[in-house]
């Protein structure tokens, strides 16, 4: 498992850095700090087709959620929504 | 037969079991600076119920690892006691109130309510809320659904129809029908249970907070809409509710900037949903 984002305290002091494999050891001692989420590197399988169909998905699925009229600040968050959608699905 | 008034609610409010001991601590503790772990550990040993999910949750956190959980004791040293008291809180509240009748489940009322609750806890520590106040608060924002309910199923099963059906927010739906909505319905519980009077004013809000002037309130009104964007609970057909200009700039919150936090967020929301089997 590797980390894919650094790991860092209260203070920003980086306890790991991103690219670290981590092993049993690691994680029970980032559990004993309370560390309760991390961000690991995955690996990616798909082709350019099932990206693209996913990318629509997640468009159709914004839209849908963000259906109606609503305040500028409604539209601000959807474009936020949508660009963190498109960002970790490609 | 006419629905409930809103003045009548109290009546209602007393046919709903009364908040877990433990939750009522919790909350107490979150103004007192003298509440500390050695008494909550004795509030929830006094629960065997509330000790099996504690080691519960803390034993799928280590799942995979060498040791298991076997004691509070373990559980608040391996999780912490901020940690701790959110899973004793949401799990308290779950379980205490579990209805599930044919056209309302309040388990998917519970998961909603912990989405917003993990993003208000998010958005505190950004803004320089208090986090505790704002993940009790996020928990706690729909009780008057509950309320609303056991005072009459038939009107808020009505209620329900049209906000599906019709595609307009519940609150729309609730007013038609009850002639008020869960944010009035939950103040009135709230006010009955004695909750702090930041909780009842987060509660009143969520929905429309431009008016009360509650830093609190802005921030479970902008959670709850965060919590519709990031698609957090299984709702049935979701919509973002409209989103308060005021409440967002009250909180000087930039959305480029603070998304960011979304991946956190997703991953706590996750995390705390395993841990509570929901």
């Amino acid at each position: 498992m590797t980390l894919a984002r650094a790991i860092t305290d209260r203070e920003g002091s980086v306890l790991l850095s991103s690219g670290t494999v981590l092993d049993l050891a690691m994680l029970e001692r980032l559990i004993r700090r309370g560390v309760d989420a991390i961000s690991v590197l995955v690996p990616d399988n798909r082709d350019e087709a099932t990206i693209a169909e996913e990318l629509r998905a997640v468009e159709r699925r914004i839209e849908t959620i963000f259906r109606g009229a609503g305040s500028s600040a409604r539209d601000q968050l959807r474009d936020a929504v949508l660009t963190y959608r498109i960002e970790t699905t490609k | 037969m006419t629905a409930p008034t809103l003045d009548r609610l109290p009546d209602h409010a007393e046919a709903l079991p009364s908040l877990p001991e433990v939750v009522n601590y919790l909350i107490r503790a979150l103004n007192d600076d003298n509440a500390n772990l050695e008494t909550l550990a004795h509030h929830i040993n006094s629960d065997p119920a509330i000790v099996a999910r504690l080691l519960a949750a803390a034993n799928s956190v280590t799942a995979g690892l060498s040791k298991r959980v076997h004691s509070a004791g373990q559980a608040f040293l391996l999780l912490g006691a901020d940690r701790i008291a959110s899973i004793i809180l949401a799990s308290a509240l779950i379980y205490r109130y579990d209805t599930h009748t044919s056209g309302f489940n309040a388990r998917m009322l519970w998961q909603h309510s912990l989405g917003v609750a993990t993003c208000a806890r998010v958005l505190a520590e950004q803004t320089g809320v208090d986090p505790e106040l704002a993940f009790t608060s996020g928990l706690l924002h729909d009780i008057g659904q509950l309320l609303m309910h056991t005072a009459s199923p038939s009107h808020f099963l009505k209620a329900l129809d049209r906000h599906l059906n019709e595609d307009i927010p519940l609150f729309v739906a609730e007013r038609s029908v009850f002639g008020y909505d869960h944010c009035d319905a939950g103040r009135v519980l709230a006010t009955a249970w004695k909750l702090p009077t930041d909780i009842i004013d987060a509660i009143a809000a969520h929905h429309e907070p431009d008016g009360f002037g509650s830093e609190i309130g802005n921030l479970i009104h902008v959670s709850e809409c965060l919590s519709h964007a990031l698609d957090l609970g299984e709702l049935p057909s979701n919509r973002v509710p409209d989103l308060s200009e005021l409440a967002c700039a009250n909180l000087g919150l930039s959305w480029p900037k603070f998304a960011a936090q979304f991946a956190e967020i997703e991953a706590r929301f996750d995390d705390f949903r395993v841990s509570l089997g929901i």
